[in-house]
């Protein structure tokens, strides 16, 4: 992980602690062991190894590459907010919370690519759609979600657990299982309930946006430029050092890893 | 460093016109005439040293700026330019003089690389989000 991705992470914890409570992660032994290298155990309110490390679900890890999320969800109480790590809130947010049953960050097109039709989604053997899916619903994008309802959360997760059960034909690309897993059947499983999504951003680019940075494809370019990693670090930094400025973990961060230092 | 220093601040030097003159010309050379930068650092050093500018923030900008465009170079989108515009400020290049680099248009179109952002966070994903930043709230970022 480089540096911008390893700030954004960072200042996503502690924003969310400032401005919106308790955060925890939930990591597996691996995960774990990089975040204690790098001096980062007690920046989360709490760390969870075992429910990742104990998990014995018949998924295929390099498929279903964010299976850990919803594995990390099913445990976790609600309501809460699942939160990706190169996501930072800036705000208190709480008021839109309350008033909502499923928040998301924002819709997503039908981009065919994306989210295939589904007679080319791969399948585990005798599995067939239930007829009542709604395949118009937009996809959600999951970097953001907020659950408030335990039955929901349930059953949204016990869609995706059985289209990801021993699904093992592998695709030809890495992207349409998982996204129909998790963000697609999001959608899908509201509209059946009929519990409306409420987005936290009506676009993903919209410059009323005042709430969220989300690096999302950003990341491959930081990884291919360490002179983008540095400005984004500094523009970073700029952006929340008013809100973050007596906060100790980060004071300590930054004096260890300014890049010219 | 403290983050109330100057790294959290924007850009507190105050640079007279002249030098902001020399600054482009400087800049303008270098990208023309590559082999020339080693000399053009040496004076621009000199006149920073006269006018009581702190060089080594000064050409710490312009290298991530050279950076950057050598990185635009090779890949013309619009978020590096972006990024080149918003390094050029730290580089005392207003948006007038900016234009007159002449730095040629980014060719991805906006539509195209967020149709195909939604699952980038998978480690192999080599397509990019890239709309009027590249990174969700990136406004907000200055970019």
């Amino acid at each position: 992980m480089n540096n911008a991705e390893m700030l954004t992470l960072i200042v996503s914890v502690l924003m969310w602690q400032k401005h919106n409570g308790t955060i925890k992660l939930y990591t597996d032994k691996i995960g774990y062991a990089f975040i204690k290298e790098y001096d980062l155990v007690n920046l989360w309110d709490g760390i969870d190894t075992e429910t990742l490390e104990n998990n014995d679900y018949p998924i295929d890890s390099e498929v279903f590459w964010a299976a850990g999320k919803l594995i990390a969800l099913e445990a976790h109480a609600t309501p809460c907010v699942m939160l990706d790590t190169d996501l930072i809130v800036l705000r208190p947010i709480s008021h839109l919370l309350n008033s909502n049953s499923i928040v998301a960050l924002h819709a997503e097109s039908l981009h065919p690519d994306t989210y295939l039709n589904p007679s080319f989604l791969k399948l585990q053997v005798g599995f067939k759609f239930p007829a009542y899916y709604n395949w118009e619903a937009l996809p959600s994008n999951t970097a953001f979600l907020y659950i408030d309802d335990d039955s929901f959360k349930t059953f949204y997760l016990n869609e995706s657990k059985r289209f990801m059960f021993h699904n093992e034909e592998k695709p030809e690309e890495l992207v349409s299982q998982m996204v129909f897993a998790e963000q697609r059947l999001l959608s899908i499983c509201a509209s059946y309930k009929e519990i409306p999504i409420t987005h936290l951003l009506t676009d993903p680019f919209t410059l009323s946006n005042d709430t969220v940075i989300h690096l999302w494809g950003f990341k491959n370019l930081l990884r291919q430029s360490k002179s983008v990693q540095t400005i984004y670090c500094r523009q970073l930094i700029k952006t929340v050092s008013n809100d973050l400025a007596t906060n100790s973990f980060f004071q300590h961060y930054l004096e260890k890893q300014l890049p010219w230092e | 460093m403290n983050i109330t220093s100057d790294f959290g601040k924007a850009n507190t030097q105050i640079v007279p016109n002249r030098m902001q003159h020399y600054i482009f010309a400087f800049v303008q050379d270098s990208i023309n005439h590559p082999d020339n930068l080693d000399v053009n650092k040496k004076w621009l050093k000199g006149y920073c040293e006269v006018e009581n500018i702190n060089y080594s923030e000064l050409e710490f900008n312009l290298n991530l700026f050279f950076e950057l465009l050598s990185d635009y170079s090779k890949s013309k989108t619009h978020i590096l330019y972006s990024f080149i515009k918003l390094q050029a400020q730290y580089c005392f290049i207003d948006e007038e003089r900016f234009h007159l680099l002449r730095i040629a248009p980014y060719l991805y179109e906006f539509a195209y690389e967020i149709q195909h952002a939604s699952a980038s966070s998978q480690e192999n994903i080599i397509l990019t989000s890239s709309g009027s930043s590249g990174i969700v709230g990136g406004h907000l970022l200055g970019l």
